[in-house]
């Protein structure tokens, strides 16, 4: 059997006493999204830095195309970074505010030392190339995201890690964003572990939907059969407490 | 009764709220939606007299069962008969004072003696759902979801005229907000104010409101009830909305969106200003602000 993009086996991650990801397993194929849907403090988030490798996990496995990552030294993971991306819920926060947009997504270029076509990269994520001098905060939220999602295409990943990519956003927003996910993965063929509090939102993006809960996943299934046949008993409370739905 | 008129709030000469009107009836939920830099906190500010900094009532009216509430001098009738709930309930909590006496604060600073106060206090804890026990724990003691049930204690502590819930749940995970909206109904029943529940979230207004008021750009773009709205929207921004919304059960797949964003009110376009991203738009839109006439400012629905 081919070897998925991403393989995590039995992760864990604690802070002191408590078991913030407690034996976690999934895997995440090309072209396909796995989201990972749960309340706040189920792990979720600590879960998306563990698999990025922005915290350290205590034990268990991370597989990128078969190579572990979860045990590598910052120095020996450098040259594997580019190949997995992180795009955050802020993207006020998580850009540089006194950087211009060009030099925000040419920055991993010039740390992997690598050419790369920023306008070409602008126009693939629906940004005006013209936008490149402005200022993050000159920008209105849905191009900020747009901005962050450039920077994590710029070495051309296999993998993004998404969180809460589209939490901060209006709803009209929100649905560009989300489509210009869509067409990306498509284009790209591009695995998505997509993290989410937003089962709404979640069902748009997801192949697959993998449901945490103090730390563990408790249901794991194709998207439909979660949101529309669930079979744990958190899952159907999350589902029946949607508004609207 | 609610009656606001001709609203218009100015702000370093922008106009950020536009000529808004609407009533909101006794026991009646009104759902004020719309995106960001729509206008909907701020309108509900102005009534309030809670507008920050540079922001003016600079046009129009609002009162509460006949009484002007845009005039400075009426302070203290707006503390007692106008309850509030705001999405962050630590805005609205002394961090240093056990939640009861918080409770019993309000009620002594109108009136009643120590022993009812804190009596009232225990009922109003109980209304909320949370045991008499609690009340001598302090704000951070509490969960989230808890400490905006001691805000809707204190919003309706005065048995209000008029209660007005911004985000109320937006902060709390979506198992608790559907507890906390269940606590903020029976709170609203139960003193039968009239509500103004402002939200980002076209599901949540959906189970709550009885009327929606949909804002764009600084100004109300349609009116109408919850089904019309919801169900059937006429403006083409309202329409728009409602389809771009993910929905479980739809399915994996684009969304049907809206091109571009919504304007800043200082960049609103001539017209409506809704024009540029408008499928259906008119020349005539593009240069006369459509009238809210029969729940709808558009040209396109007027004329058509």
């Amino acid at each position: 059997m081919a070897e998925p993009l991403l393989r995590v086996t039995d992760l864990r991650k604690s802070y002191g006493e408590s078991w913030a990801v407690d034996g976690v397993t999934f895997a995440v194929d090309r072209g396909e999204t796995l989201a990972i849907v749960g309340e706040s403090g189920c792990g979720k988030s600590t879960l998306a830095r563990c698999v990025a490798r922005l915290a350290q996990p205590t034990s268990g496995s991370v597989r990128l195309d078969g190579l572990e990552l979860a045990t590598l030294s910052r120095r020996r993971l450098r040259p594997l970074r580019p190949r997995f991306q992180l795009v955050f819920q802020d993207p006020s926060t998580s850009l540089n505010p006194r950087w211009t947009v060009e030099e925000i997504v040419r920055e991993p270029l010039r740390l992997q030392g690598v050419r790369g076509d920023v306008p070409g990269l602008l126009s693939e994520v629906g940004l005006d190339p013209g936008l490149a001098g402005r200022h993050p905060h000159q920008l209105s939220g849905g191009q900020r995201q747009r901005v962050g999602i450039a920077r994590a295409l710029a070495l051309s990943p296999d993998l993004l890690v998404l969180d809460e990519p589209v939490t901060a956003l209006d709803v009209s927003v929100q649905a560009q964003i989300i489509n210009l996910l869509l067409r990306l993965q498509e284009e790209r063929g591009l695995g998505y572990l997509f993290i989410s509090h937003d089962l709404a939102v979640v069902s748009a993006v997801a192949h697959r939907i993998a449901v945490m809960h103090a730390g563990r996943l408790v249901e794991t299934g194709p998207a439909e059969q979660v949101l529309g046949r669930p079979s744990h008993d958190y899952t159907r409370a999350l589902v029946a407490a949607v508004p609207g739905a | 009764m609610l009656e606001v008129k001709d609203l218009v709030v100015t702000a370093g000469g922008v106009r950020i709220v536009d000529g808004v009107s609407f009533e909101v009836r006794p026991g009646e939920v009104l759902g004020m939606v719309g995106e960001s830099g729509s206008g909907k906190t701020m309108t509900m500010l102005a009534v309030a007299g809670l507008l920050p900094g540079p922001a003016r009532i600079t046009g129009g009216t609002a009162a509460l069962y006949g009484t002007e509430l845009t005039e400075a001098r009426l302070e203290r009738i707006r503390g007692r008969r106008i309850g509030f709930v705001f999405q962050d309930p630590a805005t609205s909590l002394n961090p240093l004072m056990r939640v009861g006496a918080q409770i019993a604060e309000v009620l002594r600073i109108h009136g009643l003696g120590r022993t009812a106060a804190r009596r009232r206090a225990v009922e109003l804890l109980e209304q909320v759902g949370i045991g008499p026990e609690r009340a001598r724990v302090y704000p951070h003691e509490l969960s989230g979801g808890m400490r905006q049930r001691i805000v809707i204690a204190m919003a309706i502590a005065l048995r209000p005229a008029l209660l007005i819930a911004d985000e109320p749940t937006t902060a709390l995970d979506v198992t608790v907000q559907e507890q906390i909206m269940r606590v903020l109904r029976a709170a609203q029943r139960e003193t039968g104010a009239a509500t103004v529940l402002v939200s980002h979230d076209l599901g949540l207004v959906s189970e709550a409101a009885h009327r929606i008021a949909v804002m764009y750009s600084g100004r109300l773009v349609e009116t109408g009830t919850a089904d019309e709205v919801l169900g059937a929207p006429r403006h083409p921004y309202s329409a728009a909305l409602m389809r771009s919304r993910p929905r479980i059960g739809a399915g994996r797949g684009p969304l049907p969106v809206i091109p571009g964003h919504p304007p800043a009110p200082k960049s609103r376009p001539p017209g409506c200003a809704f024009h540029p991203r408008c499928p259906v738009a008119l020349a005539r839109c593009a240069q006369e602000v459509p009238p809210l006439a029969g729940g709808v400012a558009c040209w396109a629905v007027q004329d058509g």
